[in-house]
């Protein structure tokens, strides 16, 4: 009896032992970098854009530490897009230039794609919907170019198309076809209602649904400032403050700063329709002290990510 | 055979070789204890031929038995026994080895140490000359013992008197400083006296007068400035009063702030200091339960439920907001 159970237990051991395989343990360089870059990559998908910045960035100086250009060029690219994710164009275009020079080297033809799309999008935030256009138009007729990219540059391209109020803005639109996924969906919502006024509510409203299903917090301030802006010229300035202060709000916990002034810019004016001078020049003074570097966490209403 | 395997080996043995088994044990222990009476530094003499000496001393002044002999600073022996002797004296009996026993002739001396007085006691014996006959063991050694604490009070005593005598003798001759001196004294002060008569006038003389108005006069104008500037003190004065009311107690509470701070620094700066050797302990520590958590992950069936951490190194592409 004593022996049997003995056997077994080594039995199991052994089949353990067989089962199993030697782990690989990475130089500690490899390690950091992983667990910088999966840490950042977290804090994006969670919106926390400071945060992701911020381990993106350490995650670049490990790779720079060993000379990794591939990766590199990575980290870079991911700094540019959670620095626009803040509306941080001056960083993003540095981060921008900076991948671009390790390319000119090491060439990636996906980074280098993804680099047109992040440009035309701080072109966007910059409001030059022209260069913007230009960018993707070469990247849209770029064969080379993967195909998700592709289509974020379609959905982009149409942005550029109604901001710069451009005649062929519905045909862009069509080209978008049916969307994937609620991110899609919701973002088509926004572009359509931007070219139908008499549906625009419910297309807000049905982006503002899908975006909360997916707890995407740029896209949640986006479809309320874009709702604040089209109640504010039907002088609905009642509705309009509602939406804009609740984008305020999304804008503030993201430490976006340069979306944040530019929606205290809007609330100054729906303030002073409403009369409410004292709020007014309180919103301008705000807009004022983001605009010149403020700090998010020091203006009202602020739950910051950090 | 489970059982005979079991059956200790000294019951395979013989009787004579049992018995040769225990001869070899009792031997090994007599040759140790032989051993041990041989090199122990008590009892390494004690096979060594001796004799003894006799002496009589009236204070025994911290001598016992087992006090050590000496004989050019070499212990030859010890004092074996105390006891009365009949003319009520103390009879010591010192047992010393043989093999010194040329060194102490007939005119050898003995004496107490003088570090008996406080505990150290030993016997010092002087070595004889060579042309002297040695004492015979059981002979008599004269033993001469070093001053007692009295004696050396009695010795002292003398000296007391001296110091005595002295101070007598000063204190007569302050007493003796004679009337005709004190006089001359007075007579020279009654001349100072004169003199300061004599500048007294001349202040009293219409110049020294107009100096002294004029010297007066500037001391009233000063002390009148010096009044203002007092009035205008007084207020701060008053200030510094009612700060200072407050100062002892400020400075107990800061006194007690610094010893506290000081404190707590001090524990800071120890914890400080083991801080760096526990983040790296910590940090190994963390290294290996990843080594671990790695392993246990490749091993199935937790590897097919845990999954693998992406490689991507690019955010996920997405319609601009």
């Amino acid at each position: 009896m004593k022996h049997r159970r003995l056997f077994l237990a080594m039995s199991a051991t052994a089949l353990l032992t067989a089962c199993g395989s030697k782990p690989v343990v990475p130089p500690p360089v490899v390690s950091n970098s992983q667990t910088f870059m999966a840490s950042g990559m977290a804090a994006y998908d969670d919106n926390r854009y400071t945060e992701a910045r911020s381990f993106f960035g350490r995650a670049f100086m490990e790779y720079r530490s060993v000379d990794d250009l591939e990766h590199e060029a990575d980290a870079l690219t991911d700094l540019a897009d959670a620095g626009l994710q803040q509306g941080d164009v001056t960083a993003a275009r540095d981060q921008i230039a900076q991948a671009r020079a390790v390319l000119a080297s090491h060439p990636q033809p996906e980074v280098s794609a993804r680099l047109r799309l992040l440009e035309a999008t701080a072109d966007l935030l910059d409001k030059d919907p022209a260069s913007a256009a230009t960018v993707l138009d070469g990247l849209l007729n770029d064969a080379s170019a993967p195909a998700d990219i592709k289509r974020a540059a379609l959905f982009t391209r149409t942005q550029a198309a109604y901001d710069a109020k451009a005649p062929d803005a519905a045909q862009w639109l069509a080209k978008l076809g049916k969307p994937e996924g609620d991110l899609e969906q919701a973002r088509l919502d926004r572009l359509q209602a931007l070219g139908d006024a008499g549906k625009a509510t419910a297309l807000y409203a049905d982006a503002l649904q899908h975006y909360q299903a997916a707890y995407y917090r740029p896209g949640i301030a986006a479809a309320h400032e874009e709702w604040g802006a089209l109640l504010m010229s039907q002088q609905d300035w009642k509705g309009a403050r509602d939406h804009l202060q609740r984008a305020l709000n999304v804008r503030l916990w993201m430490n976006d700063a340069t979306r944040s002034a530019r929606i205290f810019d809007q609330l100054q004016q729906v303030d002073t329709a409403l009369g409410d001078s004292a709020t007014a020049a309180q919103d301008a003074k705000w807009s004022d002290y983001l605009k010149n570097g403020g700090d998010t966490t020091k203006t009202p209403y602020s739950g910051s990510s950090n | 055979m489970a059982e005979r395997e079991q059956v200790h080996y000294i019951h395979r043995l013989s009787y004579t070789a049992r018995e040769r088994l225990v001869g070899v044990f009792v031997l090994a222990a007599i040759l140790l204890l032989f051993l041990l009476l041989a090199f122990n530094r008590q009892t390494k003499d004690f096979f060594e031929p001796k004799f003894t000496l006799h002496a009589e001393i009236t204070d025994a002044q911290g001598v016992t038995e087992d006090t050590p002999v000496m004989v050019y600073g070499l212990q030859v022996g010890k004092v074996s026994r105390l006891s009365l002797s009949p003319n009520n004296h103390i009879a010591v009996t010192m047992t010393l080895l043989e093999k010194f026993h040329k060194l102490i002739r007939a005119d050898s001396t003995a004496e107490i140490s003088k570090l008996s007085v406080i505990g150290n006691a030993a016997i010092s014996i002087k070595a004889g000359s060579p042309d002297k006959p040695e004492i015979p063991s059981d002979g008599n050694l004269e033993l001469s013992q070093p001053m007692s604490v009295d004696q050396m009070l009695a010795q002292v005593q003398p000296v007391l008197a001296d110091v005595k005598s002295t101070l007598s003798q000063i204190n007569q001759l302050t007493h003796s400083i004679s009337p005709e001196d004190l006089s001359t004294i007075m007579h020279n002060m009654a001349a100072l006296s004169g003199n300061l008569k004599v500048i007294t006038n001349q202040f009293a003389s219409p110049e020294g007068s107009a100096n002294l108005n004029a010297a007066l006069q500037n001391l009233t104008n000063t002390l009148k400035q010096a009044q203002g500037r007092l009035a205008e003190l007084q207020p701060l004065i008053k200030n510094a009063n009612a700060a200072s009311a407050d100062l002892p107690g400020l400075m107990a509470q800061t006194h007690t702030l610094v010893t506290q701070l000081n404190t707590t620094m001090g524990t800071v700066n120890t914890q400080l200091q083991a801080l760096p050797d526990l983040v790296g302990r910590t940090r190994q520590v963390l290294d290996e339960t990843d080594a671990t958590l790695r392993a246990v992950d490749n091993t199935w069936p937790i590897s097919s439920s845990v999954a693998k951490k992406p490689t991507t190194t690019l955010t996920p592409v997405q319609p601009p907001p």
